[in-house]
């Protein structure tokens, strides 16, 4: 079966095969929060993409005129005033130290600010590392969000999906069917599709990455292993 | 739903009511910010908050989780008023942003089958602020956008108007419809590429 590889354009289009979809509904906020935490990360790290969001984002704010107002209840004013907490001088550099940046600022906020520095790794296969960002338990809609890092020059495990898989590459790159995804790319795999990206030499590769329904891993040490670490 | 209107041959003037109302928000913002005016806050929240609450109420959020999210976002409106840009963003966009964001933090903090250590909860993304995605349009636009939308062909704002105003995602409209799912994101994709080049033409109009 020949896999369906969708990434984003020169042209800024998000991906490839008319995948803007996700554009839209993440400015329409219908993404579950897994794909809208990865969609807040690829609009910081791609402009294009950003200005697109930008665009619909007014969209959806404009059409929300249409939608019937529903009157605050009598209190909501004064109970909200009541709790204001008194403004502080927001600390900037508390949660914007250079050296963690490779992380989008969406992505340091989901896991409590920090970056990827210090953080804990749970090794799938030889070379090959992955950590939970969304608390390596599945969410009410299946999805599973983690980071996944890989050294220079291997193989990822070859695997299929129930659902879709979205990677966002954040450091590092990889070759999967034929096509370079590198850092700010959002590369998108349908359903029933199998791949084994390849790891470029020399720096790791690390992305973020959402599952939906564990992965269907086609040899016996992975399968073993995934089940330990749970992605 | 009005589809076909009879084609103007000048671009589209803001009404003096959406500049007025743009101003009034910027003064509002700006009198948070540098006074830290709790009557304007109010004011501000007198007029958006039904407005948030019944898209909140419209996505089957309940009553009282909708006031809670609109709580939250009236206390990030005032604890970020500084940020708030006019010649950027409209306030409309804006805070409809915030509230998109503290709704999916709503359902990620809640949609679990169990629940985390409320430590690091506590921590998790509490500050959303729209940074990244610069707008490109003022209040005024927002009128002429309004305008442009109602001009789409009924196919096209049937589509736009299930994936923003029914928030359903293209697969749900596909199911819903019995439109295959590429018919459904070539029309979300034309009509917002109309809407685009429409203001793209208008933008120059003004330069």
């Amino acid at each position: 079966m020949s896999s369906r590889i969708h990434a984003l354009d020169p042209d800024g289009s998000v991906t490839a095969n008319g995948r803007d979809d996700a554009i839209t509904d993440y400015a329409a906020g219908n993404l579950s929060p897994a794909k809208h935490a990865i969609m807040s990360c690829v609009v910081e790290l791609n402009p294009r993409a950003a200005k697109k969001a930008a665009f619909e984002t007014n969209v959806a704010a404009t059409l929300m005129s249409e939608i019937r107002p529903v009157p605050l209840s009598p209190l909501f004013i004064g109970e909200t005033l009541a709790k204001l907490p008194s403004r502080e001088p927001m600390d900037v550099a508390a949660n914007d130290d250079p050296r963690d940046r490779l992380a989008p600022k969406p992505l340091r906020d989901l896991m409590g600010g920090q970056g990827l520095r210090d953080i804990e790794w749970k090794s799938l296969v030889p070379g090959v590392a992955v950590h939970d960002v969304l608390g390596n338990r599945r969410t009410r809609d299946g999805d599973r969000l983690y980071l996944l890092r890989a050294k220079g020059g291997v193989s990822m495990p070859e695997h299929s999906h129930r659902g879709e898989e979205w990677t966002l590459i954040l450091s590092g790159s990889y070759l999967a069917n034929d096509r370079v995804y590198a850092r700010g790319d959002l590369h998108i795999e349908d359903e029933n599709t199998e791949h084994a990206p390849q790891i470029a030499e020399g720096e790791d590769c690390i992305c973020l990455v959402m599952t939906q329904g564990p992965l269907k891993m086609k040899s016996w040490l992975p399968r073993i292993v995934q089940q330990v670490v749970g992605i | 739903m009005t589809t076909k209107q009879t084609p103007r041959s000048g671009g589209f003037t803001p009404s003096k009511k959406s500049v007025s109302a743009a101003k009034r928000d910027a003064a509002w913002l700006d009198s948070i910010a540098n006074k830290q005016d709790a009557r304007a806050l109010s004011e501000l929240f007198e007029v958006y908050g039904p407005k948030l609450k019944g898209w909140l109420m419209a996505r089957g959020v309940g009553n009282g989780t909708a006031e809670d999210i609109v709580q939250d976002v009236m206390i990030k409106v005032w604890t970020s008023a500084h940020m708030f840009d006019p010649a950027k963003a409209s306030f409309a966009t804006w805070v409809y942003r915030m509230t998109r964001n503290k709704w999916i933090d709503h359902q990620r903090k809640h949609g679990r089958m169990d629940v985390r250590d409320p430590e690091l909860m506590k921590v998790i993304a509490d500050d959303e602020v729209p940074s990244a995605e610069e707008d490109f349009m003022t209040q005024q636009s927002t009128d002429i956008l309004r305008e442009h939308i109602a001009r789409l062909t009924e196919a096209q704002q049937m589509a736009i108007r299930m994936a923003f105003l029914e928030f359903k995602t293209h697969k749900q409209i596909s199911a819903e419809t019995g439109l295959p799912l590429g018919t459904v994101k070539t029309r979300i994709r034309s009509a917002i590429n109309a809407l685009k080049t429409s203001m793209a033409r208008h933008q120059e109009k003004l330069l």
